[in-house]
C-alpha cells in the first residue's frame, strides 16, 4: 500500500541531451520519493543534473536536442511522462509549479507584476472574468507581503528580494501540491535568503504543499528539508533523511561536501575542495562515477555500475566501499 | 531597509502606472535634438493631413504666365516649368511621400515580424528554411529589387508602396528573429513555460513586447530611409507619377531646368532633407531613451 501514500515518485529517470553529434547523460537512473507536505533537497555541484530532474517532472525540458529515454514521474498514482500534452497542460502551473534560480530574470520586464500573477490564475482557475484574477493577484501579493498597492508596478521597480516574493506568488497563486524551487535564494543576499525561506516554510506549511528544493546549500538544506538526496553526476548518490545525511553522511563524495564548508569555530586559512573535477558527461566512466576523484576508490569502483547498499532505514547510499571506509574513518 | 520598502504605501503608485512608457517619453524629452525632430515630424504630419485647407492654389492649377516664376509674396518658392505653384505642391507633397514611407515601413514590420517571430521562436529546420530564403532575397541589391518590382507591378503611388515594403521585409525579419533568439533565453520566458501559457500567448505577451525597443528605432530611421528611396523611384519615372506632386518626382521633373531655375529643384529636395533629418534624430534618441543599459 506504499504506492498511495507516495504522493511523487520518480523511477529509473533517465534524460539525454544532444550536443554536437554527442550524447550528453544529464541524469542516469534517478530514484526519488517525496510525500505530501514533505522537503527534499536535492544537492549537488554545479552541471550534476538538479534542475534537468525538477526540469522532467514538470516537462518543461527544451524540444530541440533533448529526450527523456526512460523512466516514470509518478504524481498521485499517474504517470506524468505518459500523459497526453493537454492532459499535462492542466498539471503544469496548477498541480505543480516552479520557484526560478533568478528572480531578475524570471519576471517579464515589460508586463505589470501583477498581470503576471493574474496570468497564471486566469490559465487555471473557472472564472476567467478580469475582476477574479486580478483579485486572487492582489490577495496573493499581500500574502507574500507585498502591499496590493503595488500590483500596477513594473519589475524594475521592486529589489530583488520583492522580486523573488512575486515569482513566489506567481508559484504558488493556484494552490499547487508541488513546487518545484530551482536554487530560489542562490541569487538573493543572505538577509533576504532567510526571509524568503521562512515564507516558503510558512506558505508551505499553510497549503499542506510538497516541495522539491534545489540547492547547493548545505545551510539551506539543514533549514528546511526532512529528506536530502545527493546527486552526483546525474545519479543519486546518497539518500536519507536530514538527520542520516548530517549527522552520518557515507559516501565519500557527501563527506567531501561536507569538508568543504568552512569551519565557524576555527580559524582557517584554507577551503578544502575536493580535488579534481566533475567526470565528462559526455564520457562518463564505466563504474562509480566518482572513482577517479575518490581516494578510497578500488578495481571493483571501475569496474561496473555500483548498487545501492542501505545502511540504515531509509538512509541509500552507492558506494561499494562504504563499509571498509566506516572502519577506517572509525 | 527591506523592510520598510515592502510595507510603506507610497501615495504615488497610481501616478507611476504606466511608467514604462512614461519614462521613455522622458528620457526623450532629455534629448534636445530628438525633440527637435519630433516636433518636425508631427509638425509635418499636421501640415499632411491639413494641406488641401490651407494651399493658397490648386496644385494642378496651371499659370503659363508665371512659368519659372522665382520666389515671390504670391508664391512664396516660385512657380514650376508650368506655372504651377512650387509652394502648394510641397505641402500637397507632404501627404503622399510621408503616408508612402509610413506605409511601406508598417507593412515591412508587420510581415517582417510575423516572419521573425516564427522563425525566432521556433527555431530548427523552420528558422532554417526561413532564413535561407531571406539571405536570397538579399543578396539581390535593395534598389535593384525594388526597381524590379515597381517595373512588374508599374508605377503608382500604391504599388510604390508595396515595392519598398517588399525590399524591407526581410531586413526587419532578420532582426526581430535576432531580438528573439536573444531574449528566448530569459527565464521568464521558462516560467511562461511553466505555467503553462501556451505558445502563440508566450509569442504576443512575453517575446514581441521584450523585442520591440529596436524594431522601433528601426522602424523610424526606416520610414527616413524610404521616403528617400520613394523619392528615387519617382526620380528614375518609376514611382509616383506626375503630376502627383510627391517630392522625388518633382524633383525629376525639375531635372532639366535645374540650370535656369534652381529653385524648382531646391524646396522639394529641402523638404525631403528635412524630414529624413527629423526622422534620424528622433531615432537616435529614441535609440538611446530605449537602451535598457542607460536606465538609472
Amino acid at each position: 500500500m506504499s504506492e498511495n501514500k507516495e504522493f511523487l515518485s520518480v523511477k529509473d529517470l533517465v534524460v539525454e541531451y544532444m550536443s554536437d553529434g554527442q550524447v550528453v547523460h544529464a541524469v542516469n537512473g534517478v530514484s526519488l520519493k517525496l510525500e505530501r507536505g514533505k522537503t527534499l533537497g536535492l544537492v549537488g555541484e554545479t552541471g550534476a543534473g538538479k534542475t534537468t530532474i525538477a526540469k522532467s517532472i514538470l516537462q518543461i525540458l527544451p524540444d530541440v536536442g533533448c529526450r527523456i529515454a526512460g523512466g516514470e514521474v509518478h504524481l498521485d498514482g499517474e504517470d506524468l511522462l505518459k500523459l497526453p500534452e493537454h492532459e499535462m497542460r492542466k498539471i503544469r502551473g496548477n498541480k505543480i509549479s516552479m520557484i526560478f534560480q533568478d528572480p531578475m530574470t524570471a519576471l517579464n520586464p515589460v508586463q505589470r507584476v501583477g498581470d503576471q500573477i493574474a496570468e497564471v490564475v486566469r490559465l487555471h482557475s473557472d472564472d476567467k472574468s478580469h475582476a477574479h484574477c486580478e483579485k486572487r493577484a492582489k490577495e496573493m501579493l499581500e500574502i507574500v507581503g507585498i502591499p496590493a498597492e503595488r500590483y500596477y508596478e513594473y519589475p524594475h521597480q521592486f529589489s530583488g528580494g520583492m522580486k523573488q516574493r512575486v515569482v513566489i506568488a506567481i508559484a504558488l497563486a493556484c494552490n499547487p501540491d508541488l513546487l518545484l524551487a530551482d536554487e530560489p535564494t542562490t541569487a538573493l543576499d543572505v538577509t533576504i535568503q532567510a526571509q524568503v525561506l521562512d515564507l516558503i516554510a510558512e506558505l508551505r506549511e499553510k497549503y499542506n504543499t510538497a516541495m522539491l528544493l534545489i540547492t547547493h546549500d548545505m545551510g539551506v538544506v539543514a533549514q528546511v528539508c526532512d529528506d536530502v538526496a545527493v546527486i552526483y553526476a546525474g545519479n543519486i548518490v546518497e539518500y536519507g533523511t536530514k538527520e542520516q545525511i548530517f549527522d552520518h553522511p557515507t559516501h565519500p563524495y557527501t563527506v567531501g561536501l561536507f569538508g568543504a564548508i568552512p569551519s565557524m569555530s576555527e580559524d582557517e586559512e584554507w577551503l578544502h575542495p575536493i580535488d579534481g573535477l566533475p567526470p565528462d558527461p559526455t564520457d562518463l566512466p564505466q563504474g562509480c562515477a566518482f572513482a577517479p576523484r575518490c581516494k578510497y576508490a578500488t578495481d571493483e569502483c571501475r569496474k561496473g555500475p555500483i548498487a545501492v547498499y542501505k545502511t540504515a532505514d531509509g538512509h541509500d547510499c552507492r558506494c561499494c566501499n562504504m563499509n571498509k571506509i566506516a572502519e577506517q574513518e572509525g | 531597509m527591506p523592510e520598510a520598502t515592502m510595507t510603506a504605501k507610497s501615495p504615488k503608485t497610481k501616478a507611476r502606472k504606466n511608467s514604462e512608457f512614461l519614462r521613455v517619453l522622458r528620457q526623450l524629452s532629455k534629448n534636445k535634438a530628438a525633440m527637435i525632430g519630433l516636433v518636425i515630424f508631427v509638425l509635418e504630419i499636421i501640415i499632411a493631413i491639413i494641406a488641401p485647407l490651407i494651399v493658397p492654389y490648386d496644385y494642378t492649377m496651371l499659370d503659363m504666365t508665371n512659368c519659372f516664376a522665382t520666389p515671390s509674396l504670391a508664391h512664396p518658392f516660385g512657380c514650376d516649368d508650368m506655372g504651377r505653384d512650387i509652394f502648394s505642391r510641397v505641402l500637397i507633397g507632404a501627404r503622399y511621400s510621408i503616408s508612402s514611407g509610413v506605409l511601406a515601413v508598417g507593412i515591412a514590420m508587420i510581415f517582417g515580424m510575423a516572419i521573425g517571430a516564427i522563425a525566432g521562436f521556433f527555431g530548427g529546420w523552420v528558422d532554417n528554411i526561413i532564413m535561407r530564403i531571406l539571405d536570397v532575397i538579399q543578396a539581390i541589391p535593395g534598389m535593384l529589387m525594388m526597381i524590379v518590382i515597381s517595373a512588374i507591378l508599374g508605377p503608382g503611388f500604391v504599388n510604390t508602396i508595396i515595392a519598398m515594403a517588399f525590399g524591407s521585409i526581410s531586413g526587419m525579419a532578420r532582426m526581430l528573429r535576432a531580438q528573439m533568439l536573444k531574449v528566448r533565453e530569459n527565464e521568464y520566458i521558462e516560467a511562461a513555460v511553466s505555467i503553462n501559457c501556451s505558445k502563440l500567448r508566450i509569442v504576443m505577451s512575453h517575446l514581441l513586447p521584450n523585442c520591440m525597443s529596436p524594431m522601433i528605432v528601426q522602424g523610424t530611421m526606416g520610414v527616413a530611409q524610404a521616403i528617400t528611396l520613394c523619392a528615387g523611384l519617382s526620380f528614375i519615372g518609376l514611382g509616383v507619377q506626375p503630376p502627383t506632386p510627391e517630392w522625388g518626382a518633382m524633383l525629376a521633373g525639375a531635372r532639366q531646368f535645374i540650370r535656369q531655375a534652381p529653385h524648382l529643384v531646391f524646396f522639394p529636395g529641402l523638404a525631403i532633407a528635412i524630414t529624413v533629418l527629423a526622422l534620424n534624430l528622433m531615432g537616435d534618441g529614441l535609440r538611446d531613451a530605449l537602451d535598457p543599459k542607460l536606465k538609472n
